[in-house]
């Protein structure tokens, strides 16, 4: 990439222009820029020695699903979030952290694991979540996950948020996935993580943008003088076009749009003392807020990003109660905060809850657990098969477990990724977004 | 500005005298404050007809900023009067600058100077927060700012995440003191072997869980592919595995402060590494030799020059210079020095294409730009953290991204941070204005943004910024608050836009 210096100079006759540049304009040119920058499909230019899956021409259609990602990081232990309650060994090899079965009398009601299909049962604190279960909306997938066995955060984030088995492929499956998809779709907030980078999933993506939160979307210092300096910061990054101009005209964009939807800053977040179990105002309620408020406003939003993160739990778990427990309860709060207040919205929204890997089957000597290899998976949304578990349970027995004593995977987490994209979000081109590999539906959702 | 000798005695006295007191960091941020040209003389008028779009008109200019985190007031002027060559020779002499005022401000950070038993029992949080403020402390103040950039590129090179475990901020306080910095502007050879015996990387990279029964391949693998020889060298699954056999029993002790080889956890089998054969029983020799294969190796030549021409010259590395700093690698053994004097003085670096400041440079460069005085850093490395480069905060072992495509994406955290430092609304910054605005003579609008021009893109406005800057501003008298205000305005823009993103 490289920058010329034979721009057009620098006139006031740009400013007197800008005084008539309306938004029309401005978003027109946005995508002029873009397209000055894509190499035969809508992704972001990249040096040539980056590695990059050769995609096919985008396939041209309607919007699908507004879909959500979450990503649990850390590791989420999902046999203590859907928990295999008719697995005895479960019990047994996790004697301090296990939550009791839902029939279990010794145990205090509030304590007991949630039945929901005679095996499978959700720990009590995803209680909020049980109604969109029985309601059909929410489908849970148990020993799911990537061929990756390294047990490490950074390879198995890596390879998942790619899309790929093995390399070092650098652009990730949903830029993949929004690089294949024209939906005539022109708006600055195509894409977004909530965060401050994107994630690896949304790297090479063009129309994607990384926003803390809507309310603060806008620029600091006066707020009598932002429009004027806007004006401004457009003028002097109009001079050239290059990748950092063109992120600017994007953000630009982006502000313009929000600052039309009318949203004022949101309060600072606060910290919640140990016993407060209200966690409106947690990063992660107040990221999908911000989801909320976007959809609301009707600006195009295709792909939203969300990290929840503290999930390496090694030491002092908990089981029922504690540290887990918390965070059990603020994501399923968060989102059954968040699917009431979409309620229009429902038959066009996809929400996936997804992690880099499962916990140790055995919990250790620290009442905590270690890397392991198969999870559990969420999907939420109008048009998902929900109240169902979907397993090929390998089991918990020793000579069932893989590696080190670990879940084994049974259901690849592509196949749940790729069922969404192709019947929910209208993307058939899956083999540009899943190289080399093989799909196999599992009935998770309805075709749009 | 280089203080007279009788200046550094005094000061050198002081210092020392003042060292054990908590004193010391505020005369520290006096000296620096006060560190500033008498006089700093107008931009000269530009003499083209097109919008230069980075800061880096020339190379001298591009040296200040890629070979540092860019010029504080007066600086390129004193450079320029020695000239590109010797300024660079003063550079890489750094142990000859006098760094009085960052030694003081940095001699305060407790917890950045405790021994390994120390830090065992210090709290986690006060370790990071020293070690970070060291990191924006000594990019800020120190006149030894090549050597400072270089101990960021190794620091990214032999990257550490701080968030590995509760362990990981006291040994790479360790690490920073006693492998990077040592050797930063030293051999390659000598940093490869203190970093495979550094806790910090032992810990981060799993070598203290790899023993003769169970090898753990993490080490094995990022040293090759990371540290030495890049993972295009044509080496195998097999060369790892052998390489993590080499590495087994290099562990830490038990309070995992300090390094140590256990031989009854070591595997003494022959090993075979690409053409290294390695004879059964040779102990902790099997690591050394191996370390010293991998330090000499042309591949590893070849994988650290493109690493520096990447970071100083061009995202896609120019592959004749690559290959001549290649050639120094192995002709010098390895001298970073060398290395870095065949780059900066060679055409490629003379006609550099732009490339975009990382986030930590871009604060960095500001603050130094502004001359600010720093009394708290904590908003600092917040915002460091907003756009996305917390030191040492990189979860993934290959160091913060080094090319311009992987920082477009967050902007909005640039101009913000850039807007809130100039309106002086950043808690604990502090933008000596008057005093600039003195020592530049300043007394009219348009002077006050020539001079402000002049800090910040190190060039005089065109005719149509001064037009542009000037119709915003309004023709108020210089001296009301309203003007002066919107003045403010214009220097956040100036470090918000391309031409101080771009080096």
């Amino acid at each position: 990439m490289s920058i010329t210096n034979n721009n057009p100079v620098l006139t006031t006759g740009h400013c007197t222009e800008y005084a008539h540049f309306n938004r029309r304009q401005f978003l027109h040119n946005s995508m002029q820029a873009a397209a000055s920058l894509v190499l035969g499909n809508s992704l972001v230019a990249l040096p040539t020695w980056m590695p990059r899956i050769k995609l096919a021409a985008p396939h041209v259609g309607p919007r699908g699903d507004t879909l959500v990602c979450i990503f649990l990081r850390g590791g989420a232990d999902g046999l203590n979030i859907i928990v295999p309650h008719a697995d005895d060994h479960y019990y047994q090899r996790r004697p301090t952290i296990a939550i009791p079965r839902p029939d279990d009398n010794r145990a205090e009601a509030t304590a007991k694991a949630i039945d929901l299909d005679g095996f499978f049962g959700l720990h009590p604190a995803l209680a909020p979540l049980h109604e969109l279960y029985t309601a059909g909306d929410l489908a849970l997938i148990h020993a799911v996950g990537s061929p990756d066995e390294s047990r490490s955060h950074f390879e198995a984030m890596a390879l998942m948020e790619r899309g790929i088995e093995e390399g070092n492929e650098y652009t990730g499956w949903l830029a993949r996935h929004l690089a294949t998809l024209d939906t005539n779709n022109e708006s600055a907030l195509r894409a977004i993580s909530v965060g401050d980078m994107l994630p690896a999933s949304l790297t090479g993506a063009v129309n994607a943008t990384a926003l803390e939160s809507i309310g603060d979307f806008h620029l600091a210092g006066e707020a009598s003088r932002a429009a004027e300096m806007q004006k401004l910061l457009h003028i002097l990054y109009g001079q050239d076009d290059n990748i950092l101009t063109h992120a600017a005209q994007q953000t630009l964009a982006a502000m313009e749009l929000i600052a039309g939807i009318g949203i004022t800053a949101d309060p600072p977040p606060q910290r919640n003392g140990r016993d407060n179990q209200d966690f409106s105002q947690r990063p992660f309620a107040r990221a999908l807020h911000t989801v909320t408020q976007l959809l609301h406003a009707d600006i195009g939003l295709e792909v939203a990003c969300i990290d929840f993160g503290g999930w390496d739990t090694h030491i002092g778990q908990g089981g029922s109660d504690g540290q887990m427990a918390r965070l059990i309860a603020e994501l399923g709060q968060g989102l059954a905060t968040f699917y009431h207040s979409i309620t229009k919205h429902r038959n066009n929204v996809t929400i996936v809850v997804m992690s880099e890997f499962g916990r140790r089957v055995k919990e250790n000597g620290g009442l905590g657990t270690d890397h392991g290899h198969g999870n559990m998976m969420m999907v939420l949304g109008g048009g998902i098969n929900g109240g169902q578990t979907i397993s090929q349970w390998p089991g918990l027995a020793p000579e069932q477990l893989v590696g080190p004593g670990d879940l084994a995977v049974t259901i690849d987490y592509r196949d749940i990724l790729a069922e969404i994209i192709q019947k929910r979000l209208n993307n058939p081109l899956i083999t540009n977004i899943f190289p080399d590999y093989t799909v196999q539906t599992r009935n998770l959702a309805q075709l749009r | 500005m280089s203080l007279s000798r009788r200046d550094f005695l005094r000061l050198s006295s002081l210092a020392t005298a003042l060292t054990a007191t908590a004193g010391c960091r505020t005369i520290g941020r006096q000296i620096a404050s006060g560190d500033l040209p008498t006089t700093i003389p107008t931009p000269p008028t530009l003499n083209t007809t097109t919008t230069p779009t980075t800061t880096t008109t020339d190379p001298l200019q591009r040296f200040l900023h890629r070979a540092g985190f860019g010029p504080r007031p007066g600086d390129y002027h004193q450079a320029a009067q020695l000239g590109l060559p010797a300024y660079l020779e003063q550079q890489l002499d750094h142990l000859n600058i006098d760094n009085t005022a960052t030694d003081l401000m940095i001699a305060n950070l407790d917890h950045y100077h405790m021994d390994a038993s120390q830090l065992a029992s210090a709290d986690e949080h006060d370790v990071i927060q020293d070690l970070l403020k060291a990191r924006i402390r000594y990019a800020l103040y120190s006149k030894r700012q090549l050597y400072e950039v270089m101990v960021e590129f190794w620091s990214d090179h032999f990257s550490i995440f701080l968030r590995k475990n509760k362990q990981m901020p006291m040994l790479k306080t360790i690490d920073d003191r006693d492998v990077i910095r040592p050797h930063a502007l030293g051999k390659f050879r000598d940093l490869l072997f203190a970093s495979a015996q550094s806790p910090a990387m032992l810990v981060y990279l799993d070598n203290i869980r790899n023993i003769k029964t169970e090898p753990n391949e993490n080490y094995a693998r990022e040293l090759l592919e990371l540290h030495t020889l890049g993972v295009t060298a044509g080496y195998t699954q097999q060369d790892v595995q052998e390489v993590a056999r080499a590495f087994t029993g290099w562990t830490t002790q038990r309070r995992r402060g300090q390094f140590q080889f256990r031989e009854q956890l070591h595997d003494n089998g022959r090993k075979q590494i690409l053409d290294l054969t390695l004879m059964p029983g040779q102990g902790q020799n099997d690591g050394f030799k191996l370390l010293e294969m991998l330090a000499t190796h042309p591949s590893t030549a070849h994988f650290i020059a493109t690493k520096l021409v990447r970071r100083f010259v061009a995202d896609e590395p120019p592959t004749d210079l690559v290959t001549q700093v290649a050639q120094t690698f192995l002709d010098s053994d390895g001298d970073i020095k060398s290395m870095l004097r065949l780059i900066f003085l060679s055409p490629h670096f003379a006609a550099a294409p732009p490339k975009l400041k990382r986030p930590l440079t871009f604060t960095i460069s500001t603050l130094r730009a502004l001359h600010a005085d720093v009394a708290d850093e904590r908003q600092i490395i917040r915002w460091a953290g907003l756009m996305g480069q917390q030191p040492f905060m990189w979860p993934a072992p290959d160091g913060y991204p080094d090319v311009s495509t992987a920082w477009t994406n967050n902007l909005l955290a640039r101009w913000n941070f850039s807007l809130l430092t100039s309106l002086g609304r950043l808690p604990g910054v502090t933008i000596p204005f008057e005093k600039l605005a003195a020592a530049g003579q300043v007394n009219t609008t348009s002077a006050a943004l020539t001079f402000l021009s002049g800090l910040i893109w190190g060039r005089a406005l065109t005719a149509a910024e001064t037009t542009l800057f000037t119709d915003y501003i309004g023709d108020t008298p210089f001296n009301q608050p309203a003007t002066r205000q919107k003045i403010l305005d214009c220097a956040g823009l100036m470090l918000a836009v391309p031409q101080f993103q771009w080096t």
